[in-house]
């Protein structure tokens, strides 16, 4: 099959869009199937031919597909040694990505998702767009996005769990989008542990730090460290081509300082209910419609 | 060993950025970030090269309300700090 004939996925993250030529017919349907999200109509920025290789891996799995990438002088990729290679080329903004078998199993295709991460971001730079991927649960209410931000086990996943109600756009990755000045909240595809995302932006409104406790209470967070905090959660901005250097972190906080100047954040302390709501209501004056007050548990 | 006579400076290889009252300090690996508000962004500021810890607990006397003993005993411990992460240098 030549790389013409291939059923095509598109991807689209935002704003951006990548066509990943499938092996199969079944692969596309798959990729649709996991991500939960048809085919974009969108002109796709960038091509990529994927590849999967049936063949043993014997290395440990990484958790980052950033920290094991070397590129070659020829301009291809390697990660965690052979795990996924590939290379892309920016100029014709094609790539071809072949990835070890296993990373279609199970859960572990979360850790493939991650290459798509990378894909983005080469796409984010072609397309021009200013946004970055963020660590997070997302909702949208009363029109208004809130993010939700935290390391694993943070809670991201509890509280899309516990904001079923209302829009949430995901339990994992979310994007921050700049548009005419503004912090636009978008869902991505990329998945965590809660399957009933949904697609959709909203205005930022607010972004908080995720800390459990036994008790919700929204506390005031000094700017350093909440910048800080933030920039640890931000996916560092490296293409299929690129690896990250000496610039990355400071780059993240960068990226952390300017959303602090556009969106107030602050310390969400929560406990495993819905209560956290009203204490976000009462913050940011929401409206307490009845089916938004279905778990007043309060303290 | 670190006293009130000792003068310390910044390492000028480590980024820094304001943001609002505070600052991060990236360290010169470039891997960690250090945040430090109030106090600790006034001392870091302090810390030019020329004047000895003395003078900086001086001016953290003059500027905060703390007692002498806990801001000597604070100051010496953060100085030690720093130069554990090597964010700063003796002169």
């Amino acid at each position: 099959m030549s790389n013409e004939d291939k059923p095509v996925y598109n991807l689209a993250v935002g704003e951006v869009t990548m066509a990943l030529g499938c092996p199969s017919a079944e692969f596309a349907e798959g990729m649709a199937g996991w991500f939960d999200r048809p085919s974009s109509t969108q002109t796709p920025h960038l091509h990529l031919d994927l590849e999967v290789l049936d063949e043993p891996y014997s290395h440990p799995l990484p958790n980052s597909l950033l920290k094991d990438k070397t590129i070659g002088p020829d301009g291809a990729f390697d990660i965690a040694s052979g795990l996924i290679t590939g290379r892309f080329d920016r100029q014709t903004r094609r790539g071809v990505l072949r990835i070890r078998e296993i990373l279609l199993r199970g859960r572990l295709v979360r850790v493939l998702e991650q290459i798509f991460y990378q894909a983005f971001h080469s796409a984010r730079a072609l397309a021009g767009s200013q946004a970055f991927l963020i660590h997070s649960s997302a909702v949208i209410r009363d029109g208004q996005g809130f993010l939700f931000v935290g390391p694993s086990e943070a809670g991201k996943s509890t509280v899309a769990q516990l904001s079923s109600a209302f829009h949430v756009l995901g339990d994992e990755m979310s994007l921050v989008q700049q548009k005419n000045g503004q912090a636009l909240l978008v869902g991505t595809p990329f998945n965590g542990l809660f399957r009933n995302k949904q697609p959709g932006q909203a205005p930022l409104r607010a972004v908080f730090l995720l800390n459990q406790a036994s008790a919700h209470a929204i506390s005031k967070l000094g700017s350093a460290e909440a910048a800080t905090a933030l920039a640890a959660e931000i996916v560092p901005d490296v293409g299929l081509d690129q690896t990250t250097g000496p610039e990355t972190i400071p780059q993240l906080i960068d990226q952390a300082a300017d959303l602090l100047g556009r969106v107030p954040v602050h310390r969400l302390e929560f406990r495993p209910d819905s209560g956290f709501w009203a204490t976000i209501a009462k913050k940011f004056n929401l409206n307490l419609e009845p089916e938004d007050t279905d778990s007043p548990d309060e303290p | 060993m670190v006293d009130l006579n000792t003068i310390v400076a910044q390492n000028e290889s480590c980024p820094v950025r304001e943001i609002g009252n505070g600052l991060v300090i990236l360290a010169p690996d470039g891997d960690l970030t250090h945040s430090l508000e109030g106090l600790g962004a006034f001392i870091w500021q302090q810390m030019d090269g020329k004047q000895p810890l003395a003078k900086i607990l001086a001016a953290i006397l003059d500027n905060f309300d703390v007692e002498e003993e806990t801001a000597r005993k604070d100051l010496l411990d953060f100085v030690g700090r720093l130069l554990d992460s090597e964010l700063i240098q003796t002169v």
